[in-house]
C-alpha cells in the first residue's frame, strides 16, 4: 500500500509504504517498507504547510496554507511549477479530469481554474451580501458539469454554474459564475431561537442531492427539487464536524475529538438524540444511525484527513500523528503508522493487492506442505501400526 | 513459615498460647533478619564490589520498568511546532495569571504560591464578563507570551490552564496534594532569583511538548547566585513540581532545602490553538492498562 500524507510541522510530504497488518506501536509488529520525505521545499515550514493534495494525470498537486500551488511529478515528485495564488487560505483543491483541469478555492470566494501548462483562470464567486463573507468549502457535483457548492460561516449553501457550455479547449470557456440555488436556514428551534449557520463540508450523493455537515455537528440532507431547506437535519453530536467523507451509502464523519463514526445516509435511529427542555419537556429527536465507530488503535486527537480508497478502506490521520488504515465493511484496522507529525492531507495510491496475493500464495504453499507432512505422517503410522483406520473411516463415511 | 510450623500452630487450639507463640517465632525470624543484614554490611563495608554485585543482580520490577513499548519516545521531534517562535526570540517570558470566575479564598491562596516561583508575572482578578478568547486578545495587545488560569471548585483548586501565545496549545493539567512551603519541615525562604529549571522524563512526543511548555514558563537564562532549582519530575504521567536550593556544605558534600511549594499535576487535555481541536484528551480507560504511560 502506497499512501502520501502531508506532514504539517515541516511543510513536505511524506510517502509511506506498508503492507497490510503494519504496526509500529507493537515493538515485534510489522514496520513500514518505507516512509521517505518527499516535495522538500527548502522554505516549506509549520506556516507553509500542505492543506489540500491531488493526484492529477501524472502529477501531484499540493496547495500550501500560504495560497501557493506546487506541482510535482509522481514518479519522482521533482518540482515542474510553483504558482502564488493568493495569500488567503485555501478551502479546497478539486480534480476536475473530466475537462482536463484542476480547481483551488480560496476562503475569499476567490477560484483558480488551473491546467499544469496554461496560466491559472481567476473566477469570483457571485456575493450577495454587501458584508464580505468567507466560505468554508467548495465542493464539485460530480454528475452535473459545471456546478459546485459552496458555503461557510454565516454563509448558507450555494450551487454554482461556472460555466454554461465548455469550449473544446476548456481554459478558453468563457466563464460566468451563476448562482443556481440557494440554501435556506432550517426553521427556528423548539425555544423558537434562530439555528446558527455554519458550513463546513458538503459532499453530493446524486445529480440533485447532497449532505453537509456543520460547525455545530450537524449533518443536513439537502434535495433541491424538493425545497431549499435541508429535507433532513440531524444532530450527530455536540462537537464541530471537521471531515467528512462517503463510501456508498454511509458517511464516515470525524469531529474535534477523537471520534471516527460510520453513520448510515438511509437508516434513521428515531430516538437517537434526547433533548430535556425546563420549558417543552423531553424531546427526542431522530438521526442518522451510527453504524460502529474506527476507534481500534486508539485514537487521541481530531482527525482532518479522511481518505476514501475505492470504497474499501478508509485512511485516516491528524493531530496524533498517525497514519490509520481501516477496513470500511469490518472497521478493523488494517496498517498504523507512526509518522511524527500531524496530518491534515493524505491520498492512497495504490493497494498492494499484488503483495497480499504473494502473501496468499505463500499461504497456500505451506498449506500444502502441511497437507503433505500430514500425509507422511499417516503413512509413517500405517507402517508403524499396520492397522489401516483411516481408510475404515472414509469408507463407513462414503456409505452414509 | 514453613508447612510444619503452620501445622503445629493451627493443633494449639488454646488461642493466647498460640498467638505467644506465633509472635515469638515471628520476632526470632525477625531478629535473624536483622543480624544477617549487619553482617552483610559489614562485609559489603569491607568489599564494596558485593554491594554492587548485589545490586545489579536483585533490580526490582516496576510499573516504570515494565512500560509498553512507545515508538515515539525514540523517534527526534521533528519539523517546528508552536513554541519555535519563542524560543527563536529573545523576549524573555511574560505571563497572565488569572482565576475562573467567581473564584473564592483558596484559588486566590494558591495565586499567591504561584506568583512566588512564576517570573514576570501579572495577577489580574477574572471578571466574568470576560470569556477566555477576549481575555487571549487583550493578553496579545499587551506580547504577553503565556496566559494561566486558575481553576476552583467547591473553595477547593482544581486545575491550571496554560494557554501558549499567541495561537496556542493549551494545556489543561489537573491539581492534587498541595502543600504550601511553610508547611514543609526546614523549608527554606524564595528569592527573586530565576531559577534553574529540570525536567525529568518527558520522552514522548506528547511528553516532549508538555516539557516545551514549562521551558517556555521560565527565563532561558537561570541565575546561578540564587541556588534555586524548580523540579518538574514525571512519573506514571503525574508531574510534581518542587523548589530546592542547593547548598555547597564543603567542596564535596553539598545540601539541599526546599522551598516549596510542592503539587502534582496530571494533564487531562491538550488542545490546538485556543481551546480549539483536542489533541490528546485523558479518558478513564487509559488507565485500563497500568502499564502504558503518555507522558
Amino acid at each position: 500500500m502506497k499512501v502520501l500524507v502531508s506532514s504539517d510541522e515541516t511543510g513536505h510530504v511524506k510517502e509511506v509504504v506498508c503492507l497490510k497488518g503494519t504496526d509500529t506501536s507493537k515493538k515485534d509488529g510489522v514496520k513500514p517498507i518505507s516512509v521517505s520525505k518527499v516535495c522538500l521545499e527548502p522554505a516549506a515550514s509549520l506556516k507553509s504547510r500542505v492543506l489540500h493534495m491531488i493526484i492529477f494525470e501524472d502529477y501531484l498537486i499540493t496547495l500550501r496554507i500560504d495560497g501557493v500551488v506546487c506541482i510535482y511529478t509522481l514518479s519522482d515528485y521533482t518540482l515542474v511549477k510553483y504558482i502564488k495564488l493568493t495569500s488567503v487560505k485555501p478551502v479546497s483543491l478539486i480534480n476536475y479530469s473530466q475537462f482536463g483541469c484542476f480547481i483551488a478555492a480560496f476562503e475569499n470566494n476567490k477560484v483558480f481554474i488551473m491546467t499544469v501548462e496554461d496560466e491559472p483562470v481567476e473566477l469570483n464567486l457571485p456575493v450577495e451580501d454587501k458584508n464580505p463573507t468567507i466560505i468554508a468549502t467548495f465542493a464539485p457535483n460530480p454528475f452535473k458539469d459545471g456546478e459546485f457548492a459552496f458555503g461557510g460561516e454565516e454563509n448558507d449553501i450555494k450551487l454554482v454554474s461556472l460555466f454554461e457550455k465548455p469550449n473544446k479547449k476548456f481554459m478558453s470557456t468563457k466563464f460566468e459564475p451563476k448562482i443556481v440555488f440557494t440554501a435556506e436556514n432550517v426553521p427556528n428551534d423548539f425555544l423558537d431561537l434562530r439555528v446558527p449557520i455554519s458550513v463546513k463540508h458538503i459532499k453530493f450523493l446524486e445529480e440533485n442531492k447532497f449532505i453537509s455537515v456543520t460547525k455545530y455537528g450537524q449533518l443536513r440532507i439537502y434535495d433541491t427539487t424538493i425545497k431549499n431547506q435541508p429535507i433532513h437535519d440531524f444532530k450527530i453530536g455536540p462537537k464541530p464536524i471537521i471531515q467528512v467523507a462517503i463510501s456508498e451509502d454511509n458517511a464516515i464523519l470525524s469531529d474535534t475529538t477523537s471520534l471516527i463514526g460510520k453513520y448510515s445516509l438511509t437508516k434513521i435511529d428515531s430516538n437517537a438524540t434526547r433533548i430535556n427542555s425546563a420549558s417543552a419537556g423531553e424531546l427526542r429527536r431522530p438521526s442518522v444511525k451510527l453504524l460502529g465507530k474506527f476507534n481500534e488503535g486508539t485514537n487521541t486527537g481530531a482527525t482532518h484527513a479522511i481518505y476514501n480508497f475505492e470504497n474499501k478502506y478508509v485512511a485516516t490521520g491528524g493531530l496524533d500523528r498517525y497514519l490509520r488504515v481501516f477496513d470500511i465493511k469490518t472497521r478493523k484496522l488494517v496498517a498504523k503508522v507512526y509518522l511524527g507529525t500531524q496530518i491534515s492531507s493524505i491520498i492512497v495510491v495504490e493497494d498492494d493487492e499484488e503483495e497480499e496475493v504473494v502473501k496468499k500464495s505463500k499461504k497456500r504453499h505451506d498449506s500444502d506442505n502441511d497437507e503433505d507432512d500430514e500425509e507422511d505422517m499417516w503413512t509413517q503410522l500405517e507402517t508403524n501400526t499396520k492397522e489401516p483406520e483411516p481408510k475404515k473411516l472414509k469408507k463407513k463415511s462414503r456409505k452414509l | 513459615m514453613s508447612e510444619d510450623t503452620t501445622k503445629i500452630l493451627k493443633g494449639i487450639r488454646n488461642k493466647q498460647r498460640r498467638q505467644k507463640l506465633y509472635a515469638d517465632l515471628k520476632h526470632e525470624k525477625n531478629k535473624a533478619k536483622h543480624k544477617a543484614r549487619a553482617e552483610r554490611a559489614t562485609e559489603e563495608r569491607n568489599d564494596p564490589s558485593l554491594k554492587e554485585q548485589r545490586l545489579a543482580d536483585n533490580v526490582p520490577e516496576t510499573l516504570d520498568s515494565k512500560r509498553v513499548y512507545d515508538e515515539t519516545i525514540v523517534e527526534d521531534m521533528e519539523g517546528e511546532d508552536e513554541f519555535d517562535a519563542y524560543f527563536a526570540s529573545d523576549k524573555p517570558p511574560k505571563l497572565l495569571l488569572t482565576t475562573s470566575k467567581y473564584a473564592k479564598k483558596p484559588a486566590y491562596e494558591f495565586a499567591d504560591l504561584l506568583m512566588d516561583f512564576l517570573p514576570d508575572v501579572t495577577f489580574v482578578k477574572r471578571k466574568p464578563q470576560f470569556s477566555i478568547n477576549d481575555m487571549v486578545k487583550f493578553c496579545n495587545n499587551r506580547e504577553y507570551t503565556d496566559l494561566v488560569i486558575l481553576n476552583e471548585f467547591n473553595k477547593k483548586v482544581t486545575g491550571l490552564t496554560f494557554i501558549h501565545l499567541p495561537e496556542g496549545p493549551t494545556f489543561y493539567f489537573s491539581i492534587t496534594s498541595v502543600t504550601e512551603g511553610k508547611k514543609i519541615r526546614g523549608h527554606g525562604r524564595s528569592t527573586d532569583h530565576t531559577p534553574e529549571l529540570i525536567l525529568n522524563n518527558f520522552n514522548t512526543r506528547l511528553g516532549k511538548t508538555v516539557g516545551r511548555l514549562f521551558q517556555s514558563l521560565f527565563p532561558k537564562k537561570p541565575e546561578f547566585e540564587g541556588r534555586q532549582v524548580i523540579t518538574l519530575h514525571n512519573q506514571r504521567d503525574y508531574i510534581f513540581f518542587r523548589r530546592h536550593r542547593y547548598l555547597f556544605k564543603s567542596e564535596e558534600r553539598v545540601g539541599l532545602q526546599e522551598i516549596g511549594p510542592q503539587f502534582t499535576l496530571k494533564l487531562r487535555r491538550l488542545q490546538k490553538g485556543i481551546r480549539d481541536e483536542t489533541e490528546w484528551e485523558f479518558r478513564p480507560e487509559m488507565e485500563k492498562d497500568k502499564r502504558k504511560f503518555y507522558l
